[in-house]
């Protein structure tokens, strides 16, 4: 019998995943799992309750302080409630956030942390974890050397929670450190939520597509493969053309029908397109990578095949 | 004058390791590089040395041979480079590691601004920069993609997976940066000739007052076995005369796989 499990996010959805696979690993530890969180104010303790039916309890401490995006204050804060309710693992959403705040934490603690887990399983006592290493080339399956340990669980690693575990809100009152960031100012990112991942075709433009209009004909393409126009990251973040991107550090997807154009297939991109069922590249360049883990491709100008595609696929449209 | 460290990590090239028949991960014979995002750490330290004349040193923890990232580092406008190396440096954990960097930190005098990458593309952890500032007990952003000195302060934009914010830290700090933050300068044959000549200072355990009780408690454990998944695709080329041609024979494909609505 271990001491609890305890599962910390910054955002509530991932919290509630975290509760998910909090449950079945609790259950095999004997231990019971409890939520915590961490509120800048009111509004960011709303939702407590509905967390509540999914965990045995729900620690809630609400402190000003916690608005202030210092890893520094929520590592401390973690410490302070996993000392006080001995848990033996702390679940934390591999966000790039989180994933500062785990390994601080750890640190703090002195205990071992993962990063990035996919899986996370107990096995004839043994806390066996996997682990996305070489860039999303391969896949490191750990054992967690001693407990309490701390696990950063990549999003989407756990599904959301099916039994109701029906626990209580607890306050709790905590001594919060000062932070020593300030928080500037803030730019939202208008993402488009889960929209890529259920696509069943798409589309998805690289550093190959010059401008920022030429993603017209990609969109255009798209609609007529009935899919979803994606991007590189590249795209999305030295251009700011899109909010979000494809790959290993961004929409991890899963389409029938992936066509990748002007996308050079860097291993990063790749990790985020491995399930795709077909994989179509369109690249100018006989050596890209992309091409080698393509089921199909076109040695050609994006300029001239993009614009075919569209004539025919209308063509054929037309006559039916 | 305010001083920059550099933490610098020599890996395998990710893109050329492979599996062997049992689907396990093989480095043998993969040529080694320095991590990429540490390559925009060091363009950033250097950006900020010419900008401001602040003294810069970078640090790895590695074999003799990860030297060619101190190299590098050097034709690319650092001006010291600490080799942390030692048996007893092998398979470090990442407190392992920090704990050895901060030990170098130390020796080189302090450093007000630590900058690291935000993950080593080998072991992909993103823990290094935030366990070094909690070792050295100072405040961390980490996934910065612009910074600017003012005043003392460091103003910084963190880019996370929904925003964008820009923050003012005091120094000393630890920062990881991505790959936007910078493009990386290719040193000129002069700058790599010069670096060359350089001196590269080797510490070991002993040097930084690291005994062997304290570093085998910190050595990684558990790792049973890293796979590579197979990527096995069917690598047609669809050919034609046209364009239209070309088109055609890839929706023909694209029918037969049922994957056209
Ligand atoms: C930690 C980390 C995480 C990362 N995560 C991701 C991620 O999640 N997703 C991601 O995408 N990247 C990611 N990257 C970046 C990745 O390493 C590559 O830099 C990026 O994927 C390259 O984008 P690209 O293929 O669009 O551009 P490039 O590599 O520049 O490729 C452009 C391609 O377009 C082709 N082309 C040019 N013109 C034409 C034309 N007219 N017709 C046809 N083809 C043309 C070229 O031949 C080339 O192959 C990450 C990097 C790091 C370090
Ligand atoms: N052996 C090492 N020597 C020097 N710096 C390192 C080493 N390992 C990691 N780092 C630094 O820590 C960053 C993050 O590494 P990691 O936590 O392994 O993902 C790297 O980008 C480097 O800046």
């Amino acid at each position: 019998m271990a001491g609890p499990v305890l599962a910390w996010s910054e955002k509530k959805d991932l919290l509630l995943e975290l509760l998910g696979g909090g449950s079945s690993l609790a259950e095999a530890f004997g231990s019971s799992l409890k939520a915590l969180v961490l509120a800048g104010g009111p509004e960011a303790a709303s939702g407590a309750e509905e967390l509540a039916k999914w965990a045995d309890e729900v620690l809630l401490a609400t402190d000003g302080k916690f608005s202030v995006p210092d890893s520094s204050v929520f590592a401390s804060a973690i410490q302070d409630v996993a000392r006080s309710e001995g848990a033996d693992l702390i679940l934390i959403a591999s966000t790039r956030f989180g994933r500062e705040v785990a390994a601080r934490l750890s640190a703090k603690m002195k205990v071992p942390c993962m990063t990035g887990c996919t899986s996370i399983k107990v096995e004839g006592g043994r806390l066996l974890v996997e682990r996305t290493v070489y860039a999303g080339r391969a896949i490191a399956r750990q054992e967690c050397p001693s407990l309490p340990c701390v696990l950063a669980v990549a999003p989407r690693a756990f599904e959301r929670p099916a039994t109701k575990r029906n626990g209580k809100v607890r306050t709790v009152s905590l001594e919060v450190p000062e932070p020593k960031l300030k928080l500037l100012s803030v730019k939202e990112k208008e993402l488009k939520g889960p929209r890529l991942e259920e696509a069943e075709v798409i589309v998805a433009g690289g550093r190959g597509v010059e401008r920022r209009e030429d993603f017209a004909m990609l969109e255009e393409l798209a609609k007529l493969l009935g899919g979803a126009v994606g991007c590189s990251r590249p795209i999305a973040e030295d251009r700011g053309w899109f909010p979000e991107w494809i790959g290993l550090s961004g929409r991890k997807v899963k389409p029938k029908l992936y066509v990748a154009v002007g996308i050079s297939g860097a291993i990063q991109h790749v990790a985020g397109i491995r399930d795709s069922k077909v994989i179509v590249a369109i690249n100018k360049d006989e050596e890209a990578p992309i091409l080698s883990v393509s089921d199909y491709y076109v040695v050609g100008d994006l300029y001239q095949i993009i614009p075919a595609l569209i004539e025919v696929l209308k063509r054929r449209k037309g006559q039916a | 004058m305010p001083s920059i460290a550099v933490c610098v990590k020599y890996i395998p090239d990710v893109e050329q390791v492979k599996a062997d028949r049992e689907g396990k991960l093989i480095t043998e014979g993969v040529s080694m590089r320095t991590n990429d995002l540490d390559k925009n750490a060091i363009e950033e330290a250097v950006k900020i040395k010419e900008k401001l004349g602040w003294k810069t040193f970078a640090i790895t923890i590695g074999p003799e041979g990860a030297k060619m990232a101190l190299r590098e580092a050097l034709a690319m406008g650092i001006d010291e480079a600490y080799l942390a190396c030692d048996e007893a440096f092998k398979d470090l954990d990442t407190l392992g590691t920090t704990t050895v960097l901060a030990k170098v930190i130390e020796k080189a005098g302090g450093a007000d601004l630590v900058i690291c990458g935000e993950v080593s593309l080998d072991s992909f952890s993103g823990q290094v920069g935030p366990k070094l500032a909690e070792l050295l007990g100072v405040p961390c952003v980490s996934c910065v993609r612009k910074i600017e000195v003012r005043d003392g302060e460091l103003l910084v934009e963190r880019a996370l997976e929904d925003r964008y914010e820009e923050l003012a830290v005091p120094l000393p700090v630890v920062v990881t940066v991505t790959r936007e933050i910078n493009t990386p300068r290719i040193p000129s044959l002069m700058a790599i000739m010069k670096a060359a000549k350089k001196e590269i200072k080797v510490l070991g355990a002993q040097d930084l007052g690291l005994s062997a009780e304290k570093l085998s408690a910190l050595r990684a454990h558990g790792l049973l076995e890293v796979i590579v998944p197979p990527m096995e695709r069917k690598k047609v080329r669809i050919a034609g005369e046209t364009p239209e041609e070309i088109a055609e024979n890839l929706l023909k494909a694209l029918e037969e796989e049922g994957v056209l609505s």
